[in-house]
């Protein structure tokens, strides 16, 4: 009735990967433990607080909150995903670092993936969306000026780019 | 609640709270609704967002039924007198789409302030009611509409109207649609300000008014009428509210009144 191994496969940072779960296994374990990648951070444990945010389809998604086999057939991205193969980092990334948008950093991977879900689909957001957008994960250090300034500059620096 | 012993110690795994169980995952309705009705132990899954949290309290069942795979539950389309949106169809999908935001914007607008963005792109329509949480407002603002929820079960289709909470949902139903009328004379307004202590829908079609009540019962509490709605009427009429820390019984009847009247006349006087 129980136990019964789940054959799940799916993109992760563009490889395709294949794992045998446990039906209530979640896809951060996958993600951190299977493939090693533990940049995305477990918090809450209860889909609140984003921390293990990761896009499933380009979607931010809590990866504590998803079944492993719920991304079976599905892009995976998760923060070890966004810099180039050279090193570069991501707009997203660089304007974390270069705007301070952090200080004990737990919170930053989840973020980051946030904004870049947000800037996918809307490359110049006004405030009140990057403030509205940010609100689904908590950071309990900076206070969220500086996250938002961040997006804000990742927003310009995408737009220089073009 | 049952937990499982683990190598690396509690940080590192976060299914520790979650009961094994076995997944079924169906690929036509007809399917799906018969695993239901074979195995009574059974519940269903299609984003997660809730069952998940259920399960990290305790919440246990023997299999779970994923039915996100289903085709043609998640469609949002119009015949003209309705507007019927599949179960499947998530959050994000009623706030982008074209068709709600030509035929029901208020209604658009209500739904786009449930839940965050992370909620919003993967939680479903019909997670949102088959939950039955007191804190969820899903059925507080259909209730105001008029909608219709549509369930499949082995024994056929079973309509249920979305302000009748005294009728249970069908056993081992599955909530394949939601069907909204349409009327052209027809205004709503839906106020969470005070949510979790008491969120008000209000919809106003010519002299009549529907008034719903979330987060301060067990289930939506709904009352219509004919002309101006009093707050103290409204509140004198409603049943004993929930009294806990966050709000105490009396404040949530007494808002429920108040923000239902104030509701009414923002949609009176056009603004």
């Amino acid at each position: 009735m129980s136990n019964e191994l789940v054959f799940v496969s799916f993109r992760l940072n563009g490889t395709d990967v294949s794992f045998h779960v446990r039906p209530e296994e979640m896809l951060i374990d996958v993600v951190r433990d299977r493939a090693g990648l533990t940049g995305t951070k477990l918090s809450c444990d209860l889909s609140t607080c984003g921390a293990c945010t990761v896009l499933v389809d380009g979607k931010p998604a809590a990866s504590c909150g998803t079944f492993a086999w719920q991304a079976d057939g599905h892009d995976v991205r998760t923060i070890e995903g966004l810099a180039g193969s050279d090193g570069t980092l991501d707009p997203v990334q660089a304007a974390f670092v270069e705007n301070s948008a952090f200080q004990c950093g737990y919170c930053t991977p989840g973020m980051i993936m946030l904004a870049r879900a947000l800037l996918d689909r809307n490359p110049s957001p006004g405030r009140d969306e990057i403030r509205q957008w940010m609100g689904a994960n908590i950071c309990r250090c900076t206070g969220y000026e500086m996250i938002i300034e961040a997006v804000q500059d990742a927003a310009s620096r995408a737009g220089d780019d073009k | 609640m049952y937990t499982h012993a683990t190598d690396a110690g509690w940080i590192s795994r976060s299914h520790r709270a979650i009961s094994p169980f076995r997944l079924a995952r169906p690929r036509s309705l007809e399917e799906a609704v018969g695993v239901l009705s074979r195995e009574p132990a059974a519940t269903i899954v299609a984003g997660g967002i809730d069952l998940v949290r259920r399960m990290r309290g305790g919440g246990s069942w023997g299999a779970l039924v994923d039915i996100s795979s289903i085709d043609g539950m998640n469609g949002i389309e119009d015949d003209g007198t309705v507007v019927r949106i599949g179960g499947l169809a998530t959050h994000w999908d009623i706030e982008t789409s074209g068709l709600l935001a030509a035929k029901l914007p208020d209604f658009q607008a209500a739904w786009t302030t449930i839940g965050n963005i992370r909620i919003r792109m993967t939680g479903t329509v019909g997670g949102n009611l088959v939950a039955q949480e007191p804190g969820y407002d899903g059925r507080v603002v259909l209730g105001v509409f008029g909608a219709e929820l549509i369930f499949v079960t082995a024994g056929g289709e079973v309509r249920l109207r979305a302000d009748d909470t005294g009728t249970d949902f069908p056993k081992a139903g599955l909530l394949t649609a939601i069907e909204i009328p349409l009327k052209a004379d027809r205004k709503m307004s839906f106020d969470r300000s005070l949510k979790p202590v008491v969120s008000v829908a209000v919809s106003v079609e010519g002299e009549r008014h529907a008034i719903g009540i979330g987060c301060a019962f067990p289930a939506p509490v709904f009352q219509s009428g004919i002309g101006a709605i009093e707050a103290e009427t409204v509140s004198a009429a409603l049943p004993k509210p929930t009294g806990n820390p966050m709000g105490g019984a009396e404040y949530r009847r007494r808002m429920a009144g108040v923000l239902a009247a104030r509701a009414y006349r923002n949609l009176t006087n056009g603004n």
